[in-house]
This record gives C-alpha cells, sequence and structure tokens, in this order.
C-alpha cells in the first residue's frame, strides 16, 4: 500500500469546500447551476475512488508539492478514501433527493460536503475516526 | 438577505462542530464497569507484554498512527487493538469512535477512557509513572 502526503487529501477538502460553498449559495439564486455543482462534485468524488492518481486536485498538489516542505509523515490512504465514499454517499442521496425537490435536494448535498469537507480541510476532522465504527455498530445492530 | 443569513448558518454549524471536536479532544469518558480480561478479550500478545494501556485503532482511523507513534517516542507501553472486525469488542466496552485508550489498573479494571485528540500529557496525568514504562 503506497502511503500519501497528508497534505495532498486536507488540500483536495479546502476545493471541495470552495465548490459546495459556492453552489450553495448559488442554488438559491439559480436551482440548475447548483445542481450542476453538486453533480461535478458528485463526479469528483467518484473518480477519487476509481483513479486517486488521475484525479485534477491530486494533479494539483503534484504541481504544489516541490514549493512546500517535506512531510512530516507520510499517510495510510485508506482514511481518506473512507471520507470521499462518505462525500460520495452524501452527494447521491442529495442528487436523488432533488429528483422529488431540486431545491431541497441541492442544498442538503451541498451543504453536508461543506461542513464534511470543511471540517477535514480547516479543522482537521477524521471523518473516519468518529463515524466508521458508529455505522458499522448501527449495521450490526440492524442485521440482529 | 436569506442567501447570506444561510450560508452564514452553514458555517457557523462547521465552526461550532469543529471547535467542538478540537476542545473535545482526549476527553474522560463513562467507564465500563467491569474488569477487562485481557487475554480473553485481546489475545496472548497484549497480556504478554503486560501492558495497562490499551490503544483501540481503525482501519479508516487517521489519527491514529501520529497517537501511536508519540506514545513509541515517549517509550510508553501499550498494547494497541485493531477493532475494524472486532464489533462485538467495540460494543461491549462501548467505544465509539477511534483513536480510543483505555488505562487499566492492575486488577484490570478500566480506570479511564479517553478518546479523540489523545495527547500523550493526558495520559501521564492519569496515574504517574508507575502506569508508564511497565517493561523497564
Amino acid at each position: 500500500m503506497q502511503r500519501i502526503d497528508p497534505r495532498a487529501p486536507r488540500l483536495g477538502a479546502a476545493i471541495t469546500s470552495l465548490l459546495a460553498m459556492i453552489g450553495f449559495v448559488l442554488t438559491q439564486l439559480n436551482q440548475a447551476v447548483g445542481l450542476a455543482i453538486l453533480s461535478l462534485l458528485t463526479a469528483l468524488f467518484a473518480w477519487s475512488l476509481m483513479s486517486a492518481k488521475t484525479h485534477p486536485y491530486a494533479l494539483l498538489f503534484r504541481l504544489i508539492r516541490p514549493r512546500l516542505a517535506k512531510p512530516e509523515f507520510l499517510e495510510d490512504p485508506r482514511p481518506p478514501r473512507f471520507a470521499q465514499q462518505v462525500g460520495l454517499s452524501v452527494s447521491v442521496l442529495g442528487l436523488l433527493i432533488s429528483v422529488v425537490d431540486p431545491l431541497i435536494g441541492t442544498l442538503f448535498g451541498l451543504g453536508l460536503v461543506f461542513i464534511a469537507s470543511a471540517l477535514n480541510a480547516y479543522f482537521d476532522f477524521c471523518l473516519g475516526c468518529v463515524i466508521y465504527l458508529r455505522i458499522k455498530r448501527l449495521q450490526r445492530a440492524l442485521v440482529q | 438577505m436569506n442567501i447570506i443569513f444561510s450560508a452564514l448558518a452553514l458555517v457557523a454549524i462547521t465552526a461550532l462542530i469543529g471547535f467542538g471536536y478540537k476542545s473535545g479532544g482526549g476527553k474522560s469518558l463513562g467507564l465500563v464497569p467491569e474488569v477487562i480480561e485481557l487475554e480473553k478479550l485481546l489475545g496472548v500478545e497484549a497480556s504478554a507484554s503486560g501492558s495497562r494501556i490499551i490503544l483501540f485503532t481503525a482501519e479508516f482511523c487517521s489519527k491514529c498512527p501520529n497517537l501511536r507513534r508519540n506514545l513509541q517516542s515517549e517509550n510508553i507501553d501499550f498494547a494497541e487493538v485493531d477493532i475494524t472486525d472486532r464489533l462485538d469488542l467495540a460494543a461491549k466496552l462501548q467505544i465509539n469512535q477511534t483513536p480510543t485508550i483505555l488505562i487499566l489498573d492492575s486488577a484490570g479494571k478500566i480506570e479511564r477512557k479517553l478518546t479523540g485528540s489523545i495527547k500523550v500529557s493526558q495520559i501521564r496525568e492519569f496515574d504517574g509513572e508507575e502506569l508508564l514504562d511497565a517493561k523497564n
């Protein structure tokens, strides 16, 4: 398993949070633009899960990295990948809700994507630490 | 006006969660009122080391490697348990997030349970030096 620079996913989260906030504001002016941004974010989440190395954020980080100091340590890629899965789930849910109510669905998806990505980017919030076990325990409780 | 208000509300919610997460790091949680049978629950490795500090990690925990490094650099003896596939253990010990640290007394009873952004100094605070460097 190839370890990654921990600053790469945080840069991606910062860009995602910016896009989500722009989308959240624009949705209230023009729903179609907001829906397009939510669709774009959904595609970006899916892209990072399918081919993280060719993802636009990864390419951008590769341009920036030579200007940065060497990271103190490299990170396991699984936690940020889990965060991408959560992002994809939330944005897909937003798109599904938007089939019934475009305004609510788009605001829901973009709002939650903003909260999760901003927490990750600016507070170093570990989504995998906080929700993974809760989801798994809930799944286990529902099965039993 | 509504647009600005809703955007600000979203930022405020995020900041509230974020600052709550930062300030709540390493908090001591409710204790599990029972003796932990290390050998039975965690396997031979933990009891063989004689450790009384148990670090619970999981597959998607980005904070765990850093805490592990800090404990190792401070020469604190601990046993590590990956509970990704040990949901029975997570339920039994009421572990909802990682990293979680349990500090046990000599009888195996849980003295402290720490979770979130745990600092090594918080572990040292609880029971002094006798808890640490168990191997030395």
